[in-house]
């Protein structure tokens, strides 16, 4: 485990939380309601007293409003206490109790006791988020506020407000760097409580943002639901993260809005905000596995990414989640990585692998070529189980093609010379549009047809 | 479905993905090997043929593990009613 010296440092560059909390500006425009800085104040005050009064420790809240979660953080940090942000309450409440969570904080900002038998040994305010758990049982993550805010730099006073618009579940590790970057810049967010692509491109037409921060797969889906119209919007910045960013997607965005900045951010929820790329070229250059990058240290091991960073997670709650540290404190990011020529490409995740009799297919990489295809608009490759060879790749494909058989061929045609036979999707079907993850990534699945 | 009907989908289904794949119709016996014979069907669409079967006749011969086929009919006779 890393000390946080670092990140110590790096804290008295950092504004506090509450620098801009004049309380005449807008903070959130929540579901189209306007959210003063006085009346969020005014609310966070409120609810700290209360947890203040209670003895509270460790709290949780599962709303899927952007004002209260913020809230919440707000009243958290005032009372020094810890907060636990998730995307879902968890079916089984005696979760919460093992996650020492002794009352739960409602959409309201009304706090519902939980379990007075929880305890959580605390040393003040930290906020707390689950890992994605896509392989398995979510793991709760603790964050330091100075690790959080590491990354976000305050606004030039000549700088007028931004407006961001907030794609991501607040609860996500990228939802909350939305969320403080909003806070701590003096910004204004624009959330929505449904994270449909639908309800958030209405909500941005509506509110123009001038930021807008979206995976990858949030950013096609936008593309194709918004049409022309989004030329509309006023983006100066265009944030992609959560996800690989891939070129052909990159290149869309750059087309669509040829004015706005183009970052994609590594980021992920246990090594916290590492990097931004800003050449709008995919992977990152090589030169930072040398010399570094906004004070991460970088390396390649057996293929996968380890990262030194001093924003890294102070740790998991549990004591018995294993160990995602290096015995020299690095920490493995499970993203495997190529390095070619001047620049690392991210080709896929460890633990999405598929294996078909023995040989190893990364999804994204499959992703990847069918993306470059001329008529794909977006794809999600996967394995359907079978008895025969173990895995058979999949693609679920969302295109405008017309003849749809004469495109399943084409795809294979074009798929066939370049990679190895076991990778190109023998099964192939066309859909409306991909089903995504309250992250916004895409939703990974595995041995389903 | 009886075997004479499992045999026939069995055939219309490895014929489509034959064309699917970029090859001609090939005619099918009962003895016409799955793999390794003039059948140009790799063990990847032999896997995509299987889970159609499956789905069409909502039977899955499979589901307590391998059972050893390696003619059309030896396959169609493990779906047949």
């Amino acid at each position: 485990m890393q000390t946080d010296v670092y990140a110590q440092g790096l804290a008295s560059k950092i504004p506090p939380l509450d620098l801009y909390f004049d309380g005449r500006t807008t903070a959130i425009w929540q579901d189209g309601n306007q959210l003063t800085r006085a009346g969020l104040l005014d609310r966070a005050s409120h609810l700290a007293k209360q947890l203040s009064a209670q003895g509270r420790s460790r709290v949780a809240t599962a709303s899927n409003r952007a004002d209260t979660v913020a809230a919440a953080i707000l009243a958290s940090k005032q009372a020094h206490c810890e907060i636990v942000l998730l995307r879902e309450m968890p079916r089984d409440l005696a979760r919460l109790e093992q996650w020492g969570v002794s009352a739960q904080v409602d959409d309201e900002l009304g706090l519902q006791p939980v379990s007075e038998n929880a305890a959580a040994a605390t040393d003040g305010f930290n906020i707390l988020i689950t890992t994605s758990g896509t392989t398995g049982e979510p793991k709760l993550v603790r964050h330091r506020l100075e690790g959080l805010l590491g990354r976000i730099r305050p606004r030039p006073e000549d700088r007028p407000p931004a407006r961001w618009m907030l794609s991501y579940h607040p609860a996500t590790f990228a939802g909350l760097q939305v969320l403080l970057t909003a806070l701590v810049s003096g910004d204004e967010l624009i959330a929505s409580s449904d994270f449909s692509v639908k309800a958030l491109t209405n909500s941005a037409l509506e509110f123009p943002p001038t930021h807008i921060s979206a995976t990858p797969t949030f950013w096609r889906n936008m593309l194709v639901a918004g049409g022309n119209s989004l030329s509309r919007l006023p983006l100066v910045q265009l944030t992609l993260g959560g996800e690989v960013a891939d070129q052909p997607t990159l290149d869309r965005l750059k087309a669509a809005f040829p004015t706005g900045g183009i970052t994609h951010i590594y980021a992920t929820t246990e090594a916290g905000a590492l990097f931004a790329v800003k050449d709008c070229r995919a992977g990152f250059p090589s030169e930072w596995l040398n010399n570094g990058i906004d004070g991460v240290r970088l390396r390649i091991v057996d293929g996968v990414l380890e990262v030194h960073s001093p924003r890294v997670m102070a740790g998991y709650v549990e004591s018995k989640a294993k160990n995602p540290f290096t015995a020299d404190g690095w920490l493995r990011t499970g993203d495997i990585v190529r390095a070619e020529n001047d620049r690392v490409y991210f080709v896929g995740r460890a633990d999405s692998i598929i294996s078909i009799g023995g040989a190893k297919v990364i999804p994204e990489e499959v992703e990847g070529f069918l993306l470059e295809m001329p008529g794909i608009l977006d794809c999600r490759v996967f394995g359907v189980r079978n008895v025969i060879t173990g895995y058979v790749i999949a693609a679920d494909i969302v295109t405008q093609a017309q003849d749809l058989d004469t495109f399943r061929k084409s795809i294979r045609d074009a798929l066939m010379p370049r990679l190895e036979r076991y990778k190109v999707p023998r099964i192939i079907n066309f859909v409306d549009s991909l089903e995504g993850s309250q992250s916004g990534k895409k939703k990974r699945i595995n041995g389903e047809t | 479905m009886n075997y004479a009907e499992t045999k026939d989908k069995l055939s219309e289904i490895i014929n489509a993905r034959l064309v699917a794949t970029g090859n001609e119709r090939h005619p099918l016996e009962d003895a016409t090997a799955l793999l390794g014979g003039s059948l140009p069907l790799d063990s990847l669409e032999l896997a995509v043929v299987v889970l159609e079967m499956t789905k069409m006749t909502s039977r899955d011969p499979f589901a307590s593990g391998f059972i050893e086929f390696q003619t059309l009919g030896e396959l169609a006779r493990l779906y047949a009613d």
